[in-house]
């Protein structure tokens, strides 16, 4: 279902974008432009090594993401060697030889005798989990459990929220968190901000007569937008 | 439940490239759709992780205030960048850790006089001179960013039978959170000089994990492992 590609995606014709905008930028200019075309062909390859993975194979989630970290740092390489030119790729080409490059290195992998271990969550598709979807009535608990969090991370500056976001929802660590340009601290530093974002968020929810343990579903997206807005006030960009 | 959202749109929406209008039926969908929060959730977080490989340098600037304009100047020196390429060495001891010379911005901002250290340990490094790279950089401070070099440093103080000098070496570089082919070569090196120092628990420990990956020591782990 959602392996098949999405007509309507745009992050095919960004890359192709960020590629042509690379001649004439820059160093400062070229750094950004790389690394927003990264991270964006990072999680793309991800995706499609996800995609062949569940039908080739069984790799583990860390395999699955050394592959695609080898063949991006190869392909980020090669388009900063000027050999390799999606600027010159429609994006339908793009997606295509990147499914193709995942295609690869999971094939490789599996030849090459990789390790094969029990599928992880991130290599399951949607929808064969049992999961089932929220009721209204969950909805409205929901909406409630985070309007009561949001109030209470409300008083938190959005350093500190963006912290305990990275910390809660991303599960990075401590030292992962002080490298983070939203962040910008020391490992010790994020360790003493994360255990006062704690304290506070635990003692806060309890005297709105809620617990802080279980996120409920529908926590994370809401939450997401609302960094979102902190990231756009801290001058961010994605 | 309306159909669940692409894999392809929560990457545009991860990435910040749908408008409100347009991000909104995506996000309404994610709202009441665990199963696509969680991918959703995935995506995300992957896509911080790269960030943070991306410009691991960006938080340092913003630390060493008094350096900052310098830092954003940004220095071209010569470091080195180690490459994948395979080895069939099974004595951790004697594997040289390959090395290409690219020039690499140092956004730290290092004093230059340290740069041209780092460069002659690196070219002592690739002559297979260990003595001489220990040499030029025992005592030294090594910033992050030269963590290439350290890791050249680590593996010269095994080969010069420095096995404990050799991890306190690695220490500082937090081997799990190194990115590949690095991770597994700190690792290789760690094995050597936990073997030397017959801490071989730990040693055994390490070649079974590095066995049962696949990469550049998987062969080499696998024959060390069986060696009594």
């Amino acid at each position: 279902m959602e392996a098949e590609d999405d007509p309507h995606a745009l992050w095919p014709e960004h890359l192709v974008r960020l590629a042509r905008t690379l001649d004439g930028a820059g160093a400062r200019e070229k750094r950004e432009i790389l690394g927003q075309f990264w991270g964006i062909l990072h999680v793309a390859l991800l995706r499609y090594a996800r995609a062949h993975a569940r039908r080739m194979g069984r790799l583990s989630p860390e395999d699955v993401r050394d592959v695609v970290s080898e063949k991006a740092s190869d392909l980020i390489a090669r388009l900063d060697l000027k050999e390799w030119d999606p600027g010159a790729a429609t994006p339908a080409l793009l997606r295509s030889f990147l499914s193709t490059t995942a295609r690869n290195g999971v094939v490789d992998a599996l030849r090459s005798g990789r390790r094969e271990v029990l599928v992880g969550d991130d290599l399951e598709p949607r929808g064969g989990r049992g999961i089932e979807s929220a009721t209204q009535e969950d909805a409205v608990s929901v909406d409630e459990f985070v309007r009561a969090l949001v109030g209470c991370l409300d008083v938190l500056s959005a350093r500190a929220r963006r912290a305990w976001f990275l910390r809660v929802f991303y599960e990075l660590s401590s030292a992962e968190i002080a490298r983070h340009p939203d962040v910008a601290s020391s490992p010790a530093g994020v360790d003493a901000m994360l255990a006062r974002c704690r304290d506070h968020v635990r003692t806060c929810m309890e005297s709105k007569g809620l617990g802080s343990h279980d996120l409920p579903p529908g926590t994370f997206v809401r939450l997401w937008e609302l960094t979102e807005r902190d990231r756009a006030g801290l001058g961010v960009g994605s | 439940m309306s159909a669940h959202v692409s894999e392809d749109r929560l990457i545009d929406l991860a990435a910040g490239l749908l408008s409100g209008p347009e991000s909104e039926p995506a996000l309404a969908h994610l709202r009441a759709c665990p199963a696509c929060e969680e991918t959703f959730r995935g995506v995300c977080r992957d896509l911080e992780r790269t960030r943070l490989r991306a410009a691991p340098s960006r938080q340092r600037v913003a630390l060493i205030g008094t350096v900052a304009a310098l830092a954003a100047a940004v220095l071209a020196a010569a470091v080195v960048v180690p490459l994948w390429r395979s080895s069939r060495a099974v004595d951790p001891r004697a594997y040289w850790i390959p090395i290409e010379t690219e020039p690499v911005d140092l956004r730290a901002a290092p004093p230059a006089a340290d740069d041209a250290l780092f460069v002659q340990a690196t070219e002592a490094y690739r002559r297979h001179d260990a003595r001489k790279v220990v040499e030029l950089l025992a005592g030294r401070a090594i910033p992050e960013a030269q963590d290439p070099v350290r890791l050249l440093y680590a593996s010269a103080l095994l080969k010069t039978g420095d096995a404990a000098g050799t991890l306190q070496a690695l220490e500082p570089l937090r081997i799990p959170s190194l990115p590949q082919p690095y991770r597994d070569r700190a690792k290789w090196v760690q094995l050597g000089a936990l073997h030397a120092l017959s801490r071989d628990d730990e040693a055994t420990a390490l070649a079974a994990e590095l066995a049962a990956r696949s990469g550049e020591f998987a062969d080499a782990a696998r024959r060390l492992a069986r060696t009594p």
